[in-house]
C-alpha cells in the first residue's frame, strides 16, 4: 500500500545512513512500531532541521507503518516542525497557569522583538517564535522553552537579556 | 468484563423511570434504545468501536460526580440513568452550540440539508440562538480527495467516524486528524488521493455534509428522493443497496441497505458510484429493425412480429441452428423465460450466458450444485477457524467479501491465500501459497495430505514447507471455510478439482463436530442464478439433464408441453457453428461479447454470419450493431426480479424509477415473442413467473417473492 509506493526511484533518499540506523536501533527498545514514531521522528527532524513530507514516508518506510500514521503524528505535536525553522526556537506556553501569570504580554513583548508573529521564522532565519500547549512547567510560569531549555518566571527585562545572548 | 461469565449475565437498571433488562456489557446508549429512548450521538456508529468523544450522548448518572457518555459507559446492576432533565437538556444545548461555532450553516446548498443528525439534532435539542460573534474557521470547499471523495472541512465536526472506518473496516489507514486543537482537520497523507475501494462509506458515515460523493452532488434534495430497496448490479456480492431516484425520474445514488449476512451495511467504490447508467442520454429507448441494411427506429409491434417470425423460420430448418445467450446482468425470471422460449416454442437446449469455453468443467460443477455440494456462505466468515481462498483475488472478484476477510482475520481466523500473484489481501493471510496456475488440484492434494507436502510442491512451485502447514490448521479447525473460484471449476481441471475439494473436506471434517464449507466464487451478479435457471448446455432449470424423465415430467405438468430434448450447444459450439455459417438464428440477451477485450473480433465476424440476430439490451453495444432486431430492455433499476448472489442467495431487486422511453422488461419482451409463437403464457407480473420457477427448480421450491421478503433467501437442495 502507501508504503511501497512512496519512495520513487530516481528519488534521492533525505535519510542518511546514519540516521536510519540510529532509528532501527532506538525500534529494538520497542514492542511495537507505534512506540518508535516519536523518537524516531526526533532523529530524523535531528538531522533535517525540519520533517518534510519526504522524511516522514522515509521513516514511516522504515517502521513499516502507513505514512498517514506517522505524518497524523508529526502534524500533532508543536516540536515537530513540518516546515524549515529558524537556527533558534523560542517557544512560549499559553495555557492556563502562564496565561494567569501573564503570558500574552510576554508573547506579546517577544513579538514585537523580533518582529514576526507565532509561527513565523525572521527573514534572516535566526529565530522562529511558537505559541504552545503547557510546557508542564506552571510552578515557574510565565514559561518559555528556548532551544530545548526552559526559561521560568519569565519578565520582559528576562526576556531581552536572554535574546540579547542569543545574538539579537 | 473481567470475571464474568462471557456475556449471558443480565442486567437491570432505571432509565428515565422505566426498568430495563440488558446483558452486561450493553452501553447506557443501546440500553436507552431497548426502551425507544432516543440520546443524540454524533462520534458514535454501531459498527466502529466507541471513543466517547463528541460528549453529545452525555446522560446523567445517579451517584455519579459528573455526567458521562452514553456511548462509552457500560450499564450496571441498579443503575439509574436521567436522559430528559432540564440538567441534561442544557448540557446537549451546550455540546451542539458549540459544534455550531464553527460549522458554516450553509444548509440551503449542503447535500445532507434534510437528512443531516445535526441539523436534526440541532432542531432537536440544540439553542436557539448562537451566542457566538467571533470569526469562523475557514477553508477552501470543498476540496476533492479523490475523484469520488469530497471534503468540506468547515462543515466537519471532528467525530473522526471517518478516520476509524479507514482504520477498523478498511484498514486502509487513508484520511487521519492533521495538526491538533482548534486546528484539526481531516485529511489524507498530504499530496495523496484518498486511495480506497470503500472511500464511499465514509459518505455514508458522515454525520454532516462534509464528506461528499462527486457523483451526487447536487443533484437532489432528499424530499424529492424516493428509495427502492433492491441489490447492486455490480458483482455476485449482491449487496444490498437502496436505489435513491430523483422525481422518479432519474437515479441519483445507492445508498446502503444493511444486510448483516451480505454486506454488512458496506458497499465497495465500483458498486457505489457506477448509479448513472440507468439515466445515460445513449440508452436504448425504442426498437431497432435493420432496413436496407441500416438500423432503423420501428415501433413495437412490428420488431416483435420480426422476431417471432425470424426465430419460427430459422428452427423449423432444424432445432440444432437456433441458440439463446442470456446473461448474468439479467435477472432469474428473465433467463428462466428465456430458456423456456427456447426449449418449447423453438425445440432448442442451446443455451448459455457466455461464448467462452468450458472445457467440459461445466457439467461438474452442475452436478456439484444439483448434489448441493456447495453449502458455504460468506457470514460463515464470522464463525470459521480457517478460511482458505483458492484462485480468486477477492478483493477485485466480490468486493465487499474483502473486508469480511478482514474482519475474519482480525477476530482472529487464520486465512490461507492461494493465488499465484501476491494480491493484497494475501498480505493480511497467516499463509500464502503462491501457485503456478494450472496445478490447482495437487495443491489441494498437498493440503489435504493426500500427496506429500514434497510432491505438491513439485508440482505447484510453492515450497513444500509451507504447504506442510496447512493440513494441521484445517485438522485443529472446527470449522473450515473455502472460497473457490468459479472459473477454475469450470476449466479443464473442474471435474479433478471437485475431487480433490472432496477429499479435502474429508480430511478438515473427520473429527468429531468438524465441517468444511465451501462456497464458489462468481464475479458477476447472477451467474450463480443464470445456472440455476437452466442456462447451463445439457441442463433443465435445477441443474436436471437434458432427457431425465422425472424432470421432464414434472417440467411438462407445469409448461404443459414437453421440454426440448434435443442435444445442447453450448455458447463456445454455437459460435464455431456461426462462424461456419450454420446458425440460422440466435437471440442474445444483456451481453455484449463482442465488446470484449480479447476475442472481440472473431465473435463479431462470427455473428455477422448468423442468419437472423436479435439483441435485446440497454445500450447499442458493438453486438447489438451487428444485428437484424434490437430491443430495448429496462435497466434495473426499472424492474422487478430477483438475483442469485455467490452464495446462492435469491434477493430481490425492485423498480426505483419510471421506465426509460419505450424500453420493456426483458421478461415482458419475452412473453410477447412467445405469445407470437402460439405459447400461451399469462404472466402478469415479474413474481408469476418466479412462482412457476419455484416449480420445476428444486433448489427454488420453497422459495417465493415474501419469503424472499427484504434481506433474501438461500436456495437449498432436498
Ligand atoms: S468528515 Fe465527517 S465523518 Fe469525518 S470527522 Fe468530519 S464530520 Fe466526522
Ligand atoms: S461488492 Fe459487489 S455487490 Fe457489493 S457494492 Fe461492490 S460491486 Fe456492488
Ligand atoms: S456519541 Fe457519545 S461521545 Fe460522541
Amino acid at each position: 500500500m502507501g508504503v511501497t509506493q512512496a519512495q520513487q526511484p530516481g528519488k534521492a533518499r533525505l535519510l542518511s545512513e546514519a540516521t536510519r540506523e540510529n532509528i532501527s536501533r532506538i525500534a529494538l527498545n520497542y514492542d511495537s512500531a507505534q512506540s518508535v514514531v516519536m523518537p524516531a521522528l526526533y532523529a530524523a527532524q535531528e538531522q533535517l532541521g525540519y520533517l518534510p513530507d519526504q522524511a516522514i514516508v522515509e521513516v514511516a518506510e522504515i517502521l513499516q507503518l502507513p505514512p498517514s500514521e506517522v505524518g497524523a503524528v508529526a502534524s500533532f505535536y508543536t516540536m515537530y516542525f513540518r516546515r524549515p525553522v529558524g537556527q533558534h526556537i523560542i517557544s512560549v506556553c499559553e495555557t492556563l497557569s502562564c496565561a494567569l501569570r501573564g503570558a500574552e504580554g510576554i508573547m506579546e513583548h517577544v513579538r514585537r522583538k523580533l518582529n514576526i508573529k507565532a509561527g513565523e521564522t525572521t527573514a534572516d532565519g535566526k529565530f522562529s517564535l511558537n505559541s504552545v500547549e503547557c510546557l508542564g512547567a506552571c510552578d515557574m510560569a510565565p514559561v518559555a522553552m528556548i532551544d530545548g531549555e526552559y526559561y521560568g518566571n519569565l519578565t520582559e527585562e528576562k526576556v531581552d537579556e536572554i535574546l540579547m545572548g542569543l545574538g539579537l | 468484563m473481567i470475571g464474568e461469565e462471557s456475556g449471558e449475565t443480565q442486567v437491570t437498571l432505571t432509565i428515565d423511570d422505566r426498568q430495563v433488562t440488558v446483558p452486561n456489557g450493553t452501553l447506557i446508549l443501546k440500553a436507552a434504545e431497548q426502551l425507544g429512548i432516543e440520546i443524540p450521538v454524533f462520534c458514535y456508529h454501531d459498527k466502529l468501536k466507541s471513543i466517547g468523544a463528541c460528549r453529545m450522548c452525555i446522560v446523567d448518572v445517579e451517584g455519579l460526580p459528573k455526567p458521562v457518555p452514553s456511548c462509552a459507559t457500560e450499564v450496571k446492576e441498579g443503575m439509574v440513568v436521567r436522559t430528559r432533565t432540564p440538567e441534561v437538556a442544557k448540557m446537549w444545548e451546550g455540546v451542539l452550540e458549540f459544534l455550531l461555532v464553527n460549522h458554516p450553516l450553509d444548509c440551503p446548498v449542503c447535500d445532507r440539508g434534510g437528512e443531516c443528525p445535526l441539523q436534526d439534532n440541532t432542531f432537536k435539542y440544540g439553542p436557539r440562538d448562537s451566542r457566538f460573534t467571533g470569526e469562523k474557521r475557514h477553508f477552501a470547499k470543498p476540496v476533492p480527495l479523490s475523484a469520488l471523495v469530497l471534503l468540506d472541512r468547515e462543515r466537519c465536526i471532528m467525530c473522526t467516524r471517518c478516520v476509524r472506518f479507514c482504520q477498523e473496516i478498511s484498514g486502509d489507514e487513508q484520511l487521519k486528524i492533521w495538526d491538533r486543537g482548534h486546528g484539526e482537520y481531516i485529511d489524507t497523507f498530504p499530496g495523496q488521493t484518498f486511495d480506497s475501494n470503500f472511500s464511499g462509506n465514509t459518505i455514508e458515515l458522515c454525520p454532516v455534509g462534509a464528506l461528499l460523493s462527486s457523483v451526487f452532488r447536487f443533484r437532489a434534495r432528499p424530499w424529492e428522493m424516493k428509495g427502492a430497496a433492491s441489490i447492486c448490479p455490480h458483482c455476485g456480492v449482491g449487496c444490498n443497496i437502496r436505489v435513491d431516484a430523483r422525481n422518479n425520474r432519474e437515479v441519483v445514488r445507492f445508498l446502503s441497505r444493511e444486510n448483516a449476512e451480505v454486506d454488512d451495511g458496506w458497499l465497495c467504490d465500483r458498486g457505489r458510484f457506477d448509479s448513472d447508467f440507468p439515466n445515460s442520454g445513449a440508452r436504448l429507448t425504442k426498437p431497432l429493425a435493420r432496413k436496407n441494411g441500416e438500423l432503423t427506429p420501428v415501433e413495437w409491434d412490428e420488431a416483435l412480429d420480426l422476431v417471432a417470425e425470424g426465430l419460427r423460420r430459422a428452427a423449423e430448418a432444424g432445432p440444432d441452428q437456433v441458440g439463446g445467450l442470456g446473461s448474468p446482468w439479467r435477472t432469474n425470471e428473465e433467463n428462466y423465460l428465456l430458456q423456456k422460449l427456447f426449449r418449447t416454442a423453438l425445440g432448442s437446449n442451446s443455451l448459455d450466458f457466455t461464448f467462452d469455453g468450458r472445457g467440459g468443467g461445466s457439467d461438474a460443477i452442475a452436478e456439484a450444485f444439483r448434489e448441493g455440494f456447495f453449502d458455504g456462505s460468506i457470514s460463515d466468515t464470522t464463525t470459521a477457524n480457517v478460511i482458505f481462498v483458492l484462485g480468486s483475488d477477492i478483493s477485485i472478484d466480490l468486493p465487499v467479501v474483502d473486508l469480511w476477510l478482514k474482519k475474519a482475520v482480525g477476530r482472529g481466523a487464520k486465512l490461507i491465500y492461494a493465488y499465484p500473484t501476491a494480491v493484497e489481501l494475501a498480505q493480511h493471510s497467516q499463509l500464502f501459497l503462491p501457485y503456478a496456475p494450472g496445478s490447482e488440484v495437487e495443491l489441494i492434494e498437498g493440503l489435504a495430505a493426500s500427496i506429500s507436502a514434497e510432491e505438491a510442491a513439485a508440482h505447484t512451485g510453492v515450497p513444500a514447507e509451507l504447504i506442510a502447514k496447512a493440513p494441521q490448521a484445517l485438522m485443529d479447525a472446527r470449522q473450515t471455510l473455502v472460497f473457490v473460484s468459479g472459473r477454475l471449476l469450470e476449466d479443464e481441471i473442474g471435474h479433478r478439482l471437485l475431487d480433490a475439494l472432496r477429499r479435502l473436506r474429508r480430511a478438515a471434517a473427520s473429527g468429531e463436530g468438524q465441517e468444511m464449507l465451501v462456497c464458489a466464487v462468481f464475479p458477476d451478479t447472477n451467474t450463480q442464478g443464470a445456472m440455476d435457471m437452466g442456462l447451463l448446455p445439457g441442463r433443465y432449470p435445477g441443474y436436471r439433464r437434458i432427457g431425465d424423465e422425472l424432470a421432464m415430467q414434472t417440467i411438462e405438468r407445469t409448461w404443459l408441453t414437453q421440454p426440448a430434448s434435443a442435444p445442447p450447444m453450448s455458447g463456445e459450439q454455437m459460435l464455431a457453428a456461426a462462424a461456419e455459417g450454420r446458425m440460422q438464428a440466435m437471440y442474445i440477451m444483456g451481453l455484449d461479447p463482442v465488446s470484449r477485450p480479447v476475442g472481440g473480433e472473431e465473435i463479431a465476424e462470427a455473428l455477422s454470419k448468423v442468419g437472423f440476430l436479435v439483441v435485446a439490451d440497454t445500450f447499442l453495444t458493438k453486438t447489438a450493431e451487428l444485428a437484424h432486431v434490437v430491443l430495448p430492455s429496462c435497466t434495473f433499476a426499472e424492474k422487478d426480479g430477483t438475483l442469485t448472489n455467490t452464495e446462492r442467495r435469491v434477493q430481490r431487486i425492485r423498480p426505483a424509477m419510471r421506465i426509460a422511453g419505450e424500453c420493456r422488461p426483458d421478461w415482458v419482451i419475452l412473453s410477447e415473442i412467445a405469445r407470437r409463437l402460439g405459447m400461451e403464457w399469462s404472466y402478469g407480473k415479474a413474481e408469476d413467473v418466479f412462482e412457476e420457477i419455484a416449480r420445476v427448480t428444486p433448489q427454488y421450491a420453497w422459495l417465493d417473492y415474501e419469503s424472499i421478503g427484504e434481506k433474501g433467501l438461500q436456495w437449498r437442495t432436498g
